[in-house]
């Protein structure tokens, strides 16, 4: 690291390329992080979580009893160690909480103000952040999978909501009133996302295995179906313009919205251009999905080559999006992993599940190294020292001598 | 270097070690062993992991035993190495997916019940690795914490585990409670329902009691009750007169009277201390004709007033006396055994009557002649030995009632009232009730308890038969008992004789003599003894003739049939009692007789030609035998099964099967302690028998003899090469690892073995046939002479 801060400062290289490398090496390093912690508020599995893109600072969870907490990221101590406190939260007290699961949250892109939640109770509400009340809500005629509201738009504020039923409905939150159904799918519609180059571009992925993507300016109809064998039919009828052989529950733009990646339950991933449909047919191998939900994957910003993480039943894998490599898998949930997301400025990842823990995985190299320094001489205060002597008898090998 | 480098010979052993150590389906792990596979982890973390991986493996397999062991393995490990805590805690979630069963889709393999401690283990285990590594291992805490939350996992109660099972517990003791409480009100009520009638009961049978033995504490002893006397004076004479006397106004008479035991020698005119305290003594002035004319109203007193004996002793008078002799006792007060009293003087009859001497007048007038003259007569004693313990009332139609009643009053507090005191005392044992219930039916225990003693102490005396009769007569109704006496029994005798032939009609029966009779002057005739006397209860004659029947009845039961010789032939006689009987039968029948052979009956032929030979009678040998024979089937003596199987069942009992030799379940029945376990080992018991077998040739299977036989006819009879055989078959298939339960065995359990057997489809055949062929039996039982039925149930 030295090394690329003294090319950089001689200017050999670019300032952005040590961002990069400097990010890449943290990303590949992400291990459960032992002393940072959220505050336990949930008392039931996790399906969603989302940090604000405005500060960075806050996370919003979604529960299957239908609360929704927001943490601080901020570690305002700066001590290596930390528990996030709740900000606020929608209890089972709240009159205008989810009366059923809430299966996506999402913050509104450009202000915390306002957030954005659905669930199976088939409402979208809309909330306000400060009141913690909600602004707006929106029925459906089915339990509402996801939806996903476009981080790049500025010409419109629309959230496209993926329901129970075939179609997909685009709400505009300007009016109030929903203007779109895309219609197309044979079945229920489990994910959703816009693109994050085109802000009118928005791709679905369906139980009946069809990816497709939308130009939601174009009434007529899909802008392309996504075929898993690239237009060659010699693999039967029933499988053209399909993208995988199963239900599709996970759709995910890279950061630069040249690829996609979706994910399902056939146990395979797939990378697809979006400027063409095809499958780039890289092998990942098989990823386990056994998740009847939308699973929410995350692919990491600024690494180069970039990484994707997948939640796989209790483990999340990470994977090489360029080779299709596994690079780890971060094991530390006891239950099916519903969300994970990716903190951008941290390099962290913030994933939940059905076992009710929100686990933070922070790069290991300065967390590990920072915290035993801090140990050994930061720290004054009687209580870390007691920590540190906990930690060094707790990991120290115990042989007794007698046995001979 | 051997830090870095892993020996090739210590890593074949740590396999070894695993292995022997997980496989040996013990439930604790050898302590050599142990150490030293951990000794050998001691040298480098290459063998932990190594280590760790081999346990991972012996995790997996499908046999509990195996798991716990691998489990109590992994314990000692991850106490001890950091990297073995790293390696589990990477996999901690497949860990406790293997043994705790936190998925349900893998549920932990047979036998049940090692599943159960397997889970039980893990979790105390997983306990103290968090108290001890918690807050070092973060996957721990969450591991943790998981199980706490997500699995409800209560590690303070671990074996009465999952929620299920605790509401259910939770439901079964507030049900119960809720039954106790209900059972406790209903009591309650009852209690309160049935107190009123308890007393009831009480107090009605204390007034029966009160009625027929009036307490002294009832006693007037002051003046104040003349007017009650002399009503009751006026009942006297009735009551001497009158053979049958009444107890009970007896006993109120006594009552008035306020004296346990009187002696009483009453002048008239000089009261003395001790008679002035019976002042009522006076008032009854009977003369002493009354007197005589009572005869047997004394003996009759003796017997009604509840006293037992009286021993009068004269002291100088040869004369008769006039005794009078009231008292009474109440039962429990036994401070009046014994009483003696000296009277000096006796004249004055008691008021009550209750004087004897009757037979001679004269004496009595001698009496009343000393009294004219006012002169003291002799000195008699008087003493009365009284028996508290005996308390006679003697049942007669005046105090049947009262008997009755106080009967039924027994019947009730012994049947109803004190079963259901002692009822709910145990309902108040048992529930907790509140202190001043119980002690209110504590009380009412005690009072029923004792109301039963007092009455259970009364001896009720039957009158004799004649009156108890009569009584019964007239009890039943007049009319049965008019119309029974109005016919007049008349004897059958015999023709032409006549049992009383009047004197004036002697002569013409021509029997000149007539049968002499004593003629005597009234005056010095004797009482004589009548047959009324015997009618009489009261009267010696009675009891003379009472005693002799007695004694007749004894004489009869021991001078029975006895043949004339000695005691040896009673000996003989006590004997033949044990001796066994048959039944009559048809050997029985025929015994001793010299029986023909019965020949077989031949029916006519009628045939047209062919005629059956005729000539030889055949003889059926059969039936003889059957005649002369009897079959006595015998199935040995039955002896009842004493012992149990007494194998360890799971739930922690004992099996309690009572078969003869072998349980189903449990196999051959073996001597156990009370755990179960059996004393003797079962190679001890084993080991005998086989050596018996093995030691005992048979004598055709001597080797020489062998080769001969085999040389002759080239038969091999020698056993050997089969036994040979049948050890190999029985090597392959020894287990590879004897310690652990069979799991197949468990797979294939007793019910299902039995059910092979028992549902098998021949053997329901079989049943069928056999049920089948009783009925078909028993049909032609019934039908099978009627030859309509017969042939027409065939034709169906």
């Amino acid at each position: 690291m030295l090394r690329f801060v003294t090319a950089r400062e001689i200017g050999s290289i670019l300032p952005s390329y040590l961002v990069k490398v400097e990010t890449t090496r943290r990303i590949f390093s992400v291990e459960l992080s032992t002393h940072f912690d959220v505050q336990k508020i949930h008392d039931a599995a996790i399906n969603s979580l989302d940090i604000d893109l405005v500060e960075d600072r806050y996370l919003l969870s979604g529960a299957g009893n239908g609360t929704i907490v927001i943490h601080d990221l901020h570690n305002i101590t700066g001590l290596p160690h930390c528990t996030y406190p709740e900000v606020c939260h929608v209890g089972r007290g709240n009159r205008n909480r989810h009366k059923y699961s809430v299966e996506t949250v999402q913050w509104y892109p450009l202000d915390t103000g306002m957030f954005v939640s659905s669930g199976m109770d088939k409402l979208l509400k809309v909330w306000d952040t400060n009141t913690m009340r909600t602004a707006d809500e929106f029925e459906f005629s089915a339990g509402i999978y996801t939806h996903h509201m476009s981080s790049t738009a500025t010409q419109h504020c629309l959230v496209a909501v993926a329901t129970g039923s075939s179609k997909v409905k685009l709400l505009d939150l300007k009016s109030g009133s929903a203007t779109h159904t895309l219609r197309g799918h044979r079945q229920t519609v489990f994910s959703a996302m816009w693109s994050t180059r085109d802000e009118f571009i928005l791709a679905t992925g369906s139980r009946d295995s069809k990816v497709m993507l939308w130009d939601v300016r174009c009434a007529k109809g899909a802008m392309m179906v996504l075929d898993q064998h690239n237009g060659d039919t010699s693999a039967g009828s029933n499988s053209v313009n399909t993208a995988h052989s199963g239900h599709v529950n996970g759709v995910c733009f890279t950061p630069d919205g040249l690829h996609v990646v979706t994910f399902g339950t056939d146990h395979t991933l797939r990378i697809w251009s979006t400027a063409t449909g095809q499958n780039t047919m890289v092998n990942f191998g098989r990823v386990t999905n056994e998740s009847k939900r939308s699973v929410k994957m995350t692919i990491s910003g600024g690494s180069k080559p970039q990484l994707v993480f997948v939640p796989s039943v209790s483990d999340i894998l990470i994977y090489d999006l360029v080779s299709g490599t596994k690079v780890s898998t971060l094991r530390g949930h006891y239950n099916q992993v519903n969300c994970c997301t990716f903190h951008r400025a941290y390099h962290d990842l913030y994933s939940c599940g059905n076992d009710r823990n929100i686990l933070i995985w922070k790069p290991l190299l300065d967390t590990t190294l920072a915290y035993d320094e801090f140990l050994h001489n930061g720290s004054k205060s009687k209580e870390d020292r007691t920590n540190s002597f906990v930690r060094r008898i707790g990991t120290a090998d115990s042989w007794s001598s007698d046995e001979d | 270097m051997a830090q870095k480098l892993m020996d090739v010979e210590q890593c074949h052993e740590l396999d070894k070690l695993i292995e022997a150590l997980t496989t040996s389906g013990r439930p604790e792990l050898d302590q050599v062993e142990l150490k030293r596979l951990k000794n050998i982890c001691k040298q480098s973390d290459d063998y932990v992991k190594k280590c760790y991986h081999a346990a991972m493996i012996q995790l997996t397999k499908e046999h509990s035993e195996i798991r716990l062991s691998a489990v109590q393995l992994m314990d000692v490990l991850f106490n001890r190495s950091h990297c073995f805590r790293e390696l589990l805690l990477a996999d901690f979630k497949d860990f406790m997916e293997l043994t705790i069963e936190i998925n349900a889709d893998y549920p932990l393999p047979p036998p049940k019940l090692v599943a159960k401690t397997l889970k039980s283990n893990t979790i105390e285990f997983v306990h103290k690795w968090h108290e001890k590594f918690g807050d070092a291992y973060k996957k721990l805490a969450l591991g943790y914490n998981f199980l706490k939350n997500c699995k409800k996992v209560n590690f303070q109660d671990i074996h009465a585990r999952s929620i299920a099972e605790q509401q259910r517990e939770e439901e079964r003791r507030t049900r119960s409670e809720a039954q106790q409480r209900e059972k406790l009100e209903k009591t309650l009520q009852e209690i309160k329902d049935m107190t009123p009638e308890i007393e009831n009961a009480l107090i009605q049978a204390q007034n029966c009691l009160v009625l027929l033995l009036p307490d002294p504490d009832h006693f007037d002893i002051g003046g104040n009750t003349s007017p009650d006397r002399q009503h009751e004076d006026e009942h006297i004479p009735n009551a001497i007169n009158s053979t049958t006397e009444c107890t009970t106004t007896f006993a109120t008479e006594g009552q008035t009277s306020g004296a346990n035991v009187k002696c009483v020698e009453n002048n008239g005119m000089n009261q003395e201390g001790e008679n002035g305290s019976h002042p009522s003594i006076d008032n009854s002035a009977h003369t002493p004709e009354e007197c005589n004319s009572s005869t047997h109203a004394v003996n009759n007193v003796l017997c009604a007033s509840t006293k037992m004996g009286v021993n009068l002793v004269d002291s100088n008078q040869t004369h008769p006396v006039c005794e009078e002799t009231d008292e009474f006792i109440e039962p429990s007060s036994g401070d009046s055994e014994e009483e003696e009293m000296t009277a000096s003087e006796e004249d004055d009859e008691e008021d009550d009557g209750q004087e004897g001497k009757s037979d001679n007048g004269g004496e009595c007038g001698e009496v009343d002649m000393m009294r004219d003259h006012g002169i003291c007569s002799q000195e008699f004693s008087l003493t009365i030995d009284v028996y508290p313990e005996h308390v006679q009332v003697e049942e007669n139609p005046d105090n049947e009632d009262i008997l009755l009643n106080l009967k039924d009053c027994l019947c009730l507090i012994d049947v109803k009232y004190l079963p259901a005191v002692k009822n709910w005392l145990e309902i108040f044992a048992k529930k907790g009730g509140e202190q001043k219930h119980i002690k209110g039916v504590l009380d009412l225990k005690d009072s029923l308890q004792k109301m039963k003693e007092k009455i259970s102490r009364l001896r009720i005396m039957k009158s004799s038969k004649p009156i108890a009769e009569k009584d019964k007569d007239k009890i039943k109704g007049d009319t049965d008992s008019d119309s029974g006496e109005d016919f007049e029994e008349v004897k059958d005798y015999k023709e032409g004789y006549e049992p009383h032939i009047p004197d004036h009609l002697r002569e013409e029966y021509g029997l000149t003599e007539k049968p002499m009779k004593p003629s005597t002057n009234p005056d010095w005739e004797m009482p004589c003894l009548s047959d009324a006397d015997d009618q009489d209860p009261t009267t010696a004659m009675s009891t003379l003739k009472k005693l002799k029947r007695q004694i007749e009845a004894k004489n009869m039961t021991t001078s029975d049939p006895i043949p004339s010789t000695s005691r040896l032939s009673n000996l003989k006689k006590h004997k033949l009692k044990d001796v066994p009987t048959v039944p009559f039968g048809m050997d029985l029948f025929h015994w001793g007789e010299k029986i023909e052979t019965p020949l077989l009956v031949r029916y006519d032929c009628e045939h047209r030609f062919w005629i059956p030979n005729t000539a030889e009678d055949k003889v059926d040998v059969n039936a003889l035998e059957s005649m002369k024979s009897r079959v006595i089937n015998f199935a040995g003596r039955f002896q009842p099964v004493r012992w149990s199987c007494r194998a360890p069942l799971p739930n922690g009992k004992v099996c309690p099967r009572m078969d003869r030799h072998k349980c189903p379940f449990h196999g051959e029945i073996i001597p156990r302690d009370s755990t179960g376990q059996p004393t003797k080992l079962k190679q001890e018991v084993a080991v005998p028998e086989q050596e018996h077998t093995e030691t005992e040739t048979p004598e055709w299977d001597d080797p020489e003899l062998q080769a001969e036989i085999k040389a002759a006819t080239g038969i091999d009879l020698s056993r050997k090469g089969k036994r040979s055989k049948s050890k190999g078959k029985k090597k392959c298939k020894q287990k590879k690892y004897p310690g652990l339960t069979d799991i197949r065995n468990e797979l294939n359990p007793v019910r299902k073995r039995l059910e092979k057997k028992v549902l098998n489809q021949n053997a329901i055949r079989r049943v069928a046939d056999a049920l089948s062929a009783i009925d078909e039996k028993k049909r032609k039982d019934k039908f099978g002479n009627t030859f309509h039925y017969v042939h027409g149930l065939r034709k169906t």
